[in-house]
């Protein structure tokens, strides 16, 4: 087999060294990550479009083996194969042997080590140049927080703060919106701060220099808002602020807790009982748990409690749902990277949501949405897709 | 290879631009297994959608001298899909998967290559729940034609056999491109109701069952289906010391009252418990014995499990310690979900999936020497201080056994010390009678040297030269 | 939870001290049962005949179990596994397996540390019967 060619690793972060090596002696391709364990539900996007080994979760942890064993060459051609993964991290779920928690980590250590040897591909790069440029990947010009601070009435320092996320801030705004008006008619002490982009799309795609700078600024930031509580409307960056931050050693203190807004609602009308608006009519949502969320982070029901505190809504679960839900195609870089396969994957979510029988869509992920959106568009889908925080908007007085 | 840019023109004339590949991290993949069989790159993979690329890339094959290696799911712990002589991986695993029909009243299936376990039982429960089929203990994505053609064996092996038993019939494609159909199926129409039996033509099967896709590549397989019982469930049997194991194993075996018999070390039941190198105490049982048995209902249930309590009863009046027998389903329940896997097939075994390597010394076994393999794979376990996995089997009403001894190991480190015990469980199995199966190249090469009658290997050379002439089916399998 | 993550009892290695682990976990997290396993405070050998005995060490709020350990002068149960099966399944209560003589019971004069063990045993017992009746389905 070789030896590993430690000098591969040494400029790459902590997690990285450690991420990678430990997929030498892991994996005897028994291919359980290729499907959903029990009910053999399809779960693989990648594995399933591109079809060749390489491109299933196995086939990664292999790429990263016979590169570091030197037996592959880090070239281009390697681009699809690692890059081509919306890291939704169904084959943890799936696989069931030891390493199963990791391979999502190898498999952005592996993008990683690409970028430091070679260079990103470059849709991918696109975003790192965005994000150096104007701190979001979406190349907007950087958001004015004083005039959002100003709508709303918002203090420099408050027990909350609400991190919006570039998808919110900039593509989605309604989702950002929607979390503002929630808060304010909840009467919520809560800030905004001047945040720039909490470094999702930088790590998904392997290139972390700036993101230490991305992180630092924001704990900086965040600090200085004196808050305690962080909240987000977007799945990626609570995934980020989460697991993410303590991985490039940007841990927060113990007494600041990040929550999702989905979590953070359900709490607050487990104690206050949702206002209830005579003239509503019942409406069928189905709900798309959104990766980042849902198998990473593990929360699957604070949503769905929370649909169901919310009067005149009914869910009808999709056949994939929570742990075995299939991804919406958007993350992990595919959708600037593999725009056409990322409407693909999303195309096919949407009809598992139109069997059944609802009229919309629900998520709790910007990101999620939009591709969603997308895919709806391209295929003159009658299906809505909204955001939960948009729904509940909607139906708070 | 000379002119390769022109075979892979060929290729993807055969098989689409989409659907061949040779980069070189793609090859990879392909160039070993779970096994410390050595490495050998491709040249090219082809994902194989139907029986005219077959036909085409044998014609490609036999014009340029080009090897094929059929591939699956690649879980063969065997080396068996490794391209030896590079050439083209064939993998029929991705797209060539379709459960071409289900004959409910006479009970087979006709299946693509492609099929895998989890695929078959999830189509079966759904659209045919009075009927099963029998699983390996392998992972859901293993292909079931596969398993089959090489003789595999499942939960139904006690009362019924190996897999390779029960194939109905075979669509195969010669070396010379021609399609040909075996066992009752041979009229020149495909029909989809006459699959129902390997006899009584002439029995042209044996020339392609555990020959490790050497003579020809099978593109349609049909399989026996049984009749899913109305009660299924497990009982579990704990023995110390080998006499009393293997009594169980015979006597229950010959009984005709259970589905399946699997015997583990202790240490096995641990290791699925989150003990990867579990300690194994003199006061411990020394085995468990997983038992499926079905029955039509609860009336012969009870009576099936009170015959076998008589046989328990008798077996103790001959051995040191009492044999326990007992219920698996409340026996999990106090020791942990994990012991589940290897009830609730198909599934993933968890010991199996504790490193990066999985090898085995895999044979048919006779019965009446399970103590001397016990014995001896004891010992040269504890020699290499790795904690023993041994695996057996009563196979068909106990007519002959399985003794597989499984070692699990780091890939990077233990390669050489893994082959050197495999090496000495073959040469002290092959001293009391085994024969093993999926048989990688070195056990064969070492079988042909010391044990195997001259004859026999002329013979199976002469059998290839015939089906092969050009030697391009999976070269250098057996030495061929 | 995985039973060697569960920090309130040891880590037995034997194949019955994993089982009585597991067995035990099923009630974590519940205030009754720890209390119960407080309240309990001793040592217990369960032995099960036809394998080996093994000692339960109930000291608040933790457990040790010791596989094949011997020890006079304490609550000992001696029944097979096939009758805490019968037990978990129905066929008897522990009373009925004890008055038919499936159980026997060193020092059973001790009824008060009887009964505190029954209380840290029966729902325990319940749970795992639950798992196993999932698990014919």
């Amino acid at each position: 087999m070789g030896i590993i060619k430690k000098e591969l690793i040494k400029n790459l972060s902590n997690a990285s060294k450690i991420a990678l090596p430990s997929s030498i002696d892991r994996c005897i391709r028994c291919n359980t990550c290729k499907y959903a364990k029990d009910q053999y539900y399809k779960s693989c996007p990648s594995g399933e479009k591109f079809l060749f080994e390489s491109f299933w979760a196995s086939g990664r942890i292999k790429i990263a083996r016979g590169i570091l064993n030197g037996d592959i060459p880090i070239t281009e051609e390697l681009y699809d194969a690692v890059f081509a993964c919306p890291t939704c991290g169904a084959c943890e779920i799936s696989c069931q042997a030891p390493h199963n928690d990791t391979i999502v980590t190898i498999i952005e250590s592996l993008r990683e080590l690409i970028v430091d040897s070679i260079r990103a591909p470059e849709r991918q790069s696109k975003m790192f140049e965005r994000i150096e440029s104007h701190h979001n990947p979406y190349n907007e010009p950087h958001f004015d927080v004083d005039e959002i601070k100003k709508k709303y009435v918002l203090p420099d320092k408050a027990e909350i703060v609400y991190f919006i996320g570039c998808t919110s801030n900039y593509r989605q705004q309604t989702i950002r919106d929607a979390t503002l008006s929630v808060l304010k008619k909840l009467e919520v002490d809560y800030t905004v701060i001047n945040e720039h982009c909490c470094g999702s799309p930088l790590i998904r795609t392997g290139q972390v220099k700036n993101v230490f700078n991305l992180m630092q600024h924001n704990m900086d930031e965040i600090r200085r808002s004196g808050a305690k509580l962080i909240l987000t409307s977007c799945a990626g960056c609570y995934r980020t602020l989460s697991k993410d931050f303590p991985k490039f050693g940007y841990e927060f203190s113990s007494e600041i807790k990040i929550l999702h807004i989905s979590q953070y609602l359900n709490e607050y009308f487990e104690k206050n009982p949702f206002p209830l608006r005579q003239k509503d009519t019942n409406l069928l949502i189905t709900y798309h748990d959104p990766c980042h969320l849902g198998r990473h982070m593990g929360v699957y029901e604070a949503p769905r409690q929370l649909i169901t505190k919310i009067p005149h809504l009914s869910l009808i679960e999709m056949e994939r749902n929570r742990d075995l839900a299939w991804c919406c195609g958007s993350g992990g870089g595919v959708k600037i990277g593999y725009p056409e396969w990322a409407l693909e994957v999303a195309t096919s979510r949407l009809e598992e949501a139109e069997n059944t029988g609802t009229e919309i869509v629900v998520s709790t992920c910007p990101f999620c949405k939009t591709n969603l959106k997308d895919a709806a568009i391209a295929q003159k889908s009658t299906m809505e897709v909204m955001d939960l925080v948009e729904i509940l908007d909607k139906y708070l007085p | 290879m000379e002119n390769k840019d022109a075979i892979k023109k060929q290729l993807i004339k055969i098989f689409g631009v989409d659907f061949v590949s040779d980069k070189q991290h793609d090859l990879y993949m392909y160039s070993y297994d779970a096994t410390e069989c050595k490495a050998f790159l491709p040249d090219f993979i082809c994902l194989v959608e139907n029986t005219d690329q077959v036909v085409k890339v044998i014609e490609l094959a036999n014009n340029e001298k080009i090897s094929l290696v059929p591939y699956i799911t690649g879980n063969n712990i065997g080396g068996l899909t490794i391209p030896v002589k590079g050439g083209i991986i064939l993998d029929f695993g991705k797209k060539m998967n379709k459960i071409i029909h289900v004959d409910e009243t006479q009970m087979y299936a006709i299946l693509e290559p492609g099929v895998t376990f989890g695929q078959l039982d999830v189509y079966l429960r759904k659209y045919h729940p009075n009927l099963r089929y029998c699983y390996p203990f392998a992972p859901p994505f293993s292909g079931v034609v596969g398993n089959a053609i090489l003789s595999g064996m499942n939960n139904l092996s006690t009362a019924h056999g190996s897999m390779g038993d029960w194939i109905n019939g075979l669509e195969v494609v010669l070396h010379d491109g021609s399609v040909v159909k075996i066992g009752s199926c041979f009229t020149k129409d495909f029909r989809k109701d006459n699959w129902y039996s390997r006899y009584p033509m002439p029995d042209l099967m044996g020339l392609f069952v555990n020959w490790q896709g050497m003579t020809g590549i099978v593109t349609k397989c049909a399989v026996q289906l049984w009749l899913r019982k109305k009660i299924n469930t497990f009982i579990i049997a704990m023995t110390y010391g080998i006499n009393a194991t293997v009594e169980i194993i015979r006597e229950f075996g010959r009984t005709e009252l259970i589905d399946d018999l699997s015997a583990v070390s202790v240490e096995v039941a641990k290791m699925s418990l989150d003990f990867p190198m579990p300690r194994k105490w003199d006061f411990e049982p020394d085995y468990a014995i997983l038992i499926p048995i079905s029955a039509h209902s609860q009336k012969h249930l009870q009576v099936k499990l009170e015959l076998l309590q008589d046989v328990v009863k008798l077996i103790n009046k001959r051995v040191e310690r009492n044999v326990i027998l007992t219920d698996f389903n409340y026996l999990s329940a106090i020791l942990g979900e994990g012991v589940r896997c290897f009830a609730d097939l198909p599934n993933v075994v968890i010991p199996l999936v504790e490193y990066s390597g999985l090898t085995w010394v895999g044979c048919y076994a006779p019965i009446t020497n399970l103590e001397k393999l016990m014995e001896g794979g004891k010992k040269i376990f504890e020699k290499y201080e790795v904690p023993a996995f041994i695996y057996m089997k009563s196979m068909k009403g106990s007519h002959y056994a399985i003794w597989r001894p499984i070692i699990r190991y780091k890939k990077h480190e233990e390669e050489a010390k893994t082959h050197d015990m495999c090496k000495e469980l073959l040469e002290m199995g092959l001293k009391h009678g085994i024969v093993p199966y999926k048989t990688p190249i070195w056990m064969a090469e070492y079988m042909k040297e010391y044990i195997i009658d001259p004859n026999w290997v002329r013979f199976l050379g002469d059998v290839k030269s015939f089906m092969d002439p050009n030697n391009i089916f999976n070269p250098g399998r057996w030495g061929l | 939870m995985e039973n060697n993550k569960v920090p309130w009892i040891n880590n037995p290695e034997d194949i019955l001290g994993i089982g009585l682990k597991n067995l035990l976990s099923y009630c974590y997290g519940n205030p009754t049962f720890h209390k119960a396993v407080e309240t309990l405070n001793q040592k217990i050998v369960f032995d099960f005949e036809d394998l080996y005995p093994v000692l339960v060490y109930f000291h608040k709020p933790t457990i040790e179990i010791i596989p094949n350990a011997e020890e006079n002068h304490i609550l000992r149960f001696k029944m097979s596994l096939n009758t805490l099966i019968a037990i978990m399944k129905g066929n008897y209560t522990m009373v009925g397996a004890f008055i038919r003589g499936k159980i026997k019971i060193s020092q059973w004069w001790k009824l008060l540390s009887i009964v505190r063990l029954l209380k840290v045993l029966f729902p325990a017992l319940q749970k795992a019967t639950e798992r196993a009746e999932e698990y014919g389905k």
